[in-house]
């Protein structure tokens, strides 16, 4: 093991075993959580330009310094209501395998400690309800935190369903 | 005040290399592609400490070079170190000859190349 | 000093593919003009060259080899031997092996050492043919080495502590080589004491005769010191030659002090052991065995849990992947330093506005607004110049893409038993180097093509009354903002019925289809589609013309061809001069704005009622002098809400690609720009019909039209029949 490795881990055991760090948004009364070390940055919501025949959760692209990022309406994806962008709708932009994305949400909550224990799999909800982007869900106090496994929720073959959507 | 030292060479990998080792010596450092820009430099009123050669070089190689550097009045007596090979027993006596000061065999590793600088550079 | 050279290496080996290319280049037309000096010159600087540095940076190999075939070129610099084909095929043979050595070098490809040491052998019998020839002939003899050093009493080194006697005569020629007698004291006295220094004047004339740059003097010095001999002596490396130099050990030396320890190297503990005998290669083994992990040890101490241990190896192996994909995809371009020193006084100027303007921000009122405008043109001015220069760092003269097709006919023509030459010009034509990179395969195929297929054997082009060398010409040039390469051959051209009966045979085109001139050379072009009637191993690779200009459009340019029968064939390639920048047309779509590359806008116009017509009911065409042209109304296309929905109110654009012709319809022309694309896959995907994206004055996205796209994207998905 290389020295390099070495103080990863001595950074790593002042923080308490097995907690990790968890950015939580609300999109409409619901808490989500996202590994904090996945997103890049929160920013305001601009004027998006839309893509042509994408389908309706991808909102459009955006002019992040110099790199065009598309921009996921989570509430779309979700299919939850829609609401009219306010001046407090934010997008999280996070890296998903080496590409950079954003996720428009209603409001940024809080970063939250999470311990491993405390995290439950996700619950089989029937057919009707897809949990597979879901990587857990964990109490925060009165609060019921749904973790998202972000590679999940924007995924490759995702992406490719909408180009077969598309012919 | 830093010394300088006037690095000429057609390769570039060895200009760099040279000129590193020598920044990171605390010399400072000008560059020439070969004879004839390394002429202009001094023409130019660069005023090196020490010039380092290459021998084998396009457009004006460093024999010309030496040549001419002992001809201009502010650099007839500056130290000219040459870069050599092994097999070049004959070059490194026409050096000398045209008025070079020492040499460097290639190849050699930056410790080499400092000691000989500090042979000839007056401390 | 611990300097690591390795960040040099890339500089290196760029240079001595340069270097390689050079030796090639020149070995091939030496072949022609063997009495060419200069040239043999230049090949001899260039392998020297690589000798010289390989050695630097520890590549035994490359330098063994380059410096056999340097003696070689040495003997033929030196008219020991003639140019003759034999050796410039050796010559080559080396190149070959040593491009293998360089990749090598380089971490990535192999070499066969075994036919690398046939030629290594080859070389040295030509050199050594020339030795025994100049011995023979009782020539000058071969330099020999020359490492000894002054007659110094040769005793052995006594590291003992003694007083050491030099006198030193130096050449009178001292100062003019750049010598400081001063430089040589202090050296010495950095060996030990100098106990005494005589100077002695017996050479010095008198005053008048004097002459202030020679050295007249001569020293005698008394050095106590416990250096060797050997170092003492090395202080006056640079003026033994021409010195009277004497270095003289005290009459009766003192006893050697104690022995000096001869360090041990770092050995590790259990090697140690092993070798004293205490425990056993096995024991040490077994024990080795039981060694953990730290992870692991970390994880049993409970200092750590296992997730975190797995997180930080993660994140070990991902760091390591990055540094891995860092190393591997470095691709540099050689910038000349004017161009740089340009850059630099541009990005100083663009500092001093920018600093006045925050100066202005800062005490700003409303009477200060010229003055404001003033400095937001020299900021765009700046930074249009900038753009400028950057772009230009891209730009590489289409050489580099060239160089490699003379050896490459020459060994083609020997392979066929032809005569060929190939006639190179505009090769300075510049370039951006991507696209540099991606026409050589196109090239190369088309090349290969006239060579083994294009031009004839011999004797049947002498038997056709053509000259028996055949002749390739490869030409760029700019046209406009397009760059056009053009290669042509005087071979026996496309043949017309051997075109279409192929055609027929793969069911390409119908029996009896009528097919215009132009129609049956594009077949060519279709995949699946090969005349040649001997595969070679060169260009039967089954890629065929279908890549070429498959490679070629997807550059964004177009490739065309023009044969006569018998008398040769020529293909005509027209790419753009760059990929990073486009010159586009913004059009306006409802509230969006999209931009269309101009390469392939013909003209707009706005439709009369009556040039609008429909085909059975819903293709809709615009006439335009007698051609029906098919409508693509964008918004549609696109699902957008635009402001017209009657193309009589709004703009036909009307653009060609591929050899079919559509007219898009829109709401507005706004202008004409150059923009900057911007990659859509990075972050996305590739989205059908747009090409990619490009960042507007305002900070919006706007999106760069894919017309090929839009084309069979409306050919295959709407409504709209074309």
């Amino acid at each position: 093991m290389t020295i390099e490795t070495a103080n990863i881990v001595d950074q790593q055991i002042s923080q308490k075993e097995d907690e990790d760090q968890y950015l939580t948004f609300m999109l409409g009364e619901e808490l989500y959580g996202v590994d904090i070390l996945r997103v890049q940055e929160i920013k305001g919501y601009s004027k998006l330009t839309r893509i042509p025949n994408t389908p309706a959760f991808i909102k459009g692209v955006l002019n992040l310094r110099g790199a065009i990022v598309p921009i996921i309406d989570l509430r779309i994806k979700f299919t939850m209501e829609q609401v009219e962008y306010t001046m407090f709708t934010v997008i999280v932009v996070v890296v998903v395998r080496d590409r950079i994305m954003g996720m428009v949400v209603d409001t940024v909550s809080d970063v939250l400690f999470i311990s491993g224990k405390d995290i439950q799999p996700p619950p089989a909800l029937g057919r009707k309800v897809d949990v597979s982007f879901i990587s857990g869900i964990a109490r925060s106090g009165e609060n019921l935190v749904t973790l998202l496994d972000i590679d999940r929720v924007l995924t490759d073959e995702e992406m490719e369903q909408v180009a077969t959507a598309q012919e | 005040m830093d010394k300088t030292v006037l690095v000429v060479d057609d390769s570039v990998s060895m200009r760099q290399m040279v000129a590193f080792t020598l920044k990171e010596a605390g010399f400072e450092v000008i560059e020439a592609g070969d004879g004839k820009e390394a002429v202009a430099k001094l023409n130019d009123g660069a005023k090196p400490n020490l010039v380092i050669a290459d021998l084998n070089m396009p457009n004006m190689d460093g024999i010309t070079l030496i040549k001419e550097i002992r001809t201009m009045r502010a650099h007839k007596f500056t130290p000219i170190l040459m870069l050599t090979t092994e097999s070049a027993e004959a070059k490194k006596k026409e050096g000398q000859t045209a008025g070079a000061t020492g040499w460097i065999v290639k190849p050699f590793n930056p410790d080499q190349l400092l000691q000989v600088i500090n042979k000839v550079l007056p401390g | 000093m611990a300097i690591d050279l390795s960040r040099f290496q890339e500089t290196f080996f760029e240079e001595s593919s340069e270097h390689v290319e050079t030796i090639e280049t020149g070995l091939l037309q030496l072949e022609h003009r063997p009495e060419d000096l200069e040239l043999l010159n230049q090949v001899f600087r260039a392998a020297h060259s690589i000798k010289g540095n390989s050695g630097m940076f520890g590549f035994t190999a490359v330098g063994e080899l380059t410096h056999k075939m340097e003696n070689v070129l040495d003997g033929l610099r030196n008219n020991e031997m003639e140019v003759t084909e034999q050796i410039i095929d050796l010559l080559l043979q080396a190149l070959d092996g040593l491009k293998s050595l360089l990749e090598v070098a380089r971490g990535s490809g192999t070499a066969d050492e075994e036919a690398i040491k046939t030629i290594e052998t080859k070389l040295l019998a030509y050199q050594n043919g020339t030795e025994r020839e100049r011995l023979e002939a009782g020539g000058p003899r071969a330099e020999v080495q020359d490492k000894g050093a002054t007659p110094v009493a040769e005793r052995p080194a006594v590291p003992a502590r003694r007083l050491v006697t030099i006198m030193w005569v130096p050449l009178p020629e001292l100062f003019q080589r750049g010598l400081d007698p001063g430089r040589i004291f202090q050296e010495l006295a950095s060996l030990g004491r100098i106990h005494t220094l005589t100077v002695n004047a017996d050479r010095l004339p008198d005053l008048p005769a004097m002459d202030a740059e020679v050295c007249y003097l001569s020293w005698t010095v008394e050095l106590e010191t416990e250096k060797p001999l050997k170092e003492i002596d090395a202080v006056f490396d640079f003026v033994r030659d021409e010195s009277e130099l004497t270095i003289a050990e005290p009459s009766a030396p003192q006893p050697p002090a104690s022995q000096e320890m001869g360090e041990d190297e770092h050995k590790r503990l259990g090697e140690i052991l092993v070798e004293e005998g205490e425990i056993t290669q096995a024991q040490l083994e077994t024990s080795l065995s039981k060694q953990k992990r730290i992870g692991e040890i970390l994880v049993e101490d409970h200092e750590v849990g296992p997730r975190k241990i797995t997180k930080a190896l993660e994140k070990q192996h991902r760091l390591d992947t990055v540094a891995r994909a860092q190393r591997g995809e470095t691709t540099s371009i050689r910038v000349g330093t004017d161009k740089i020193d340009k850059l630099i006084n541009l990005v100083g100027e663009l500092v001093i506005t920018q600093s006045m303007m925050a100066n202005l921000t800062q005490t700003f009122t409303m009477d200060q607004v010229p003055l404001l405008q003033e400095r937001v043109l020299e900021l765009e001015r700046h930074s249009r110049e900038m753009q400028e220069r950057v772009m230009s760092i891209r730009m590489l003269p289409i050489r580099t893409a060239f160089r490699r097709f003379p050896r490459m006919v020459r060994d083609l023509a020997i392979k066929n038993g032809k005569q060929i030459q190939l006639v190179m010009s505009g090769e300075e034509t510049q370039l951006d180097k991507t696209v540099i990179e991606a026409i050589i395969d196109p090239l190369t195929h088309l090349i290969r093509n006239s060579a083994d297929h294009g031009i004839e054997p011999p004797e049947e082009r002498v038997a056709r009354g053509k000259p028996v060398q055949g002749t390739i010409k490869l030409d760029a040039f700019h046209e406009g903002g397009n760059i056009r390469i053009t290669v042509e051959d005087d071979g026996q051209g496309l043949n017309w019925d051997k075109i279409l009966a192929k055609a027929k045979q793969l069911g390409m085109v119908a029996e009896g289809e009528p097919l215009g001139k132009k129609e049956v050379w594009q077949l060519i072009f279709r995949p699946g589609f090969s005349t040649a009637e001997k595969v070679t191993d060169l260009s039967g690779r089954g890629v065929g013309m279908d890549v070429v200009k498959r490679n070629i459009e997807s550059l964004g340019g177009t490739v065309g061809v023009q044969t006569r029968e018998g008398q040769g064939t020529k293909f005509m390639i027209k790419l753009p001069l760059t990929l990073a920048i486009i010159e586009g047309m913004t059009v306006r779509i409802g509230r969006e704005g999209y931009i269309v590359p101009l390469v392939s806008i013909i003209e707009s116009v706005r439709p009369t009622k009556d040039m609008m017509k429909t085909i059975v009911g819903k293709g809709e065409v615009v006439s335009l002098r007698n051609m029906f042209v098919p409508v693509i109304r964008l918004y549609d296309l696109f699902a957008i809400e635009a402001e017209f929905t009657n193309p009589v109110q709004g703009v036909l654009v009307l653009v060609e690609a591929e050899g079919t012709k559509v007219a898009l319809m829109v709401d507005e022309l706004v202008g004409q720009q150059q923009v900057v694309i911007k990659s859509l896959e990075k972050n996305f995907q590739k989205v059908e019909g747009l090409a990619g994206a490009t960042i507007l004055g305002n900070g919006e996205v706007a999106f760069i039209l894919d017309v090929p796209g839009l084309i069979s994207l409306a050919k295959n998905g709407s409504s709209v029949l074309v």
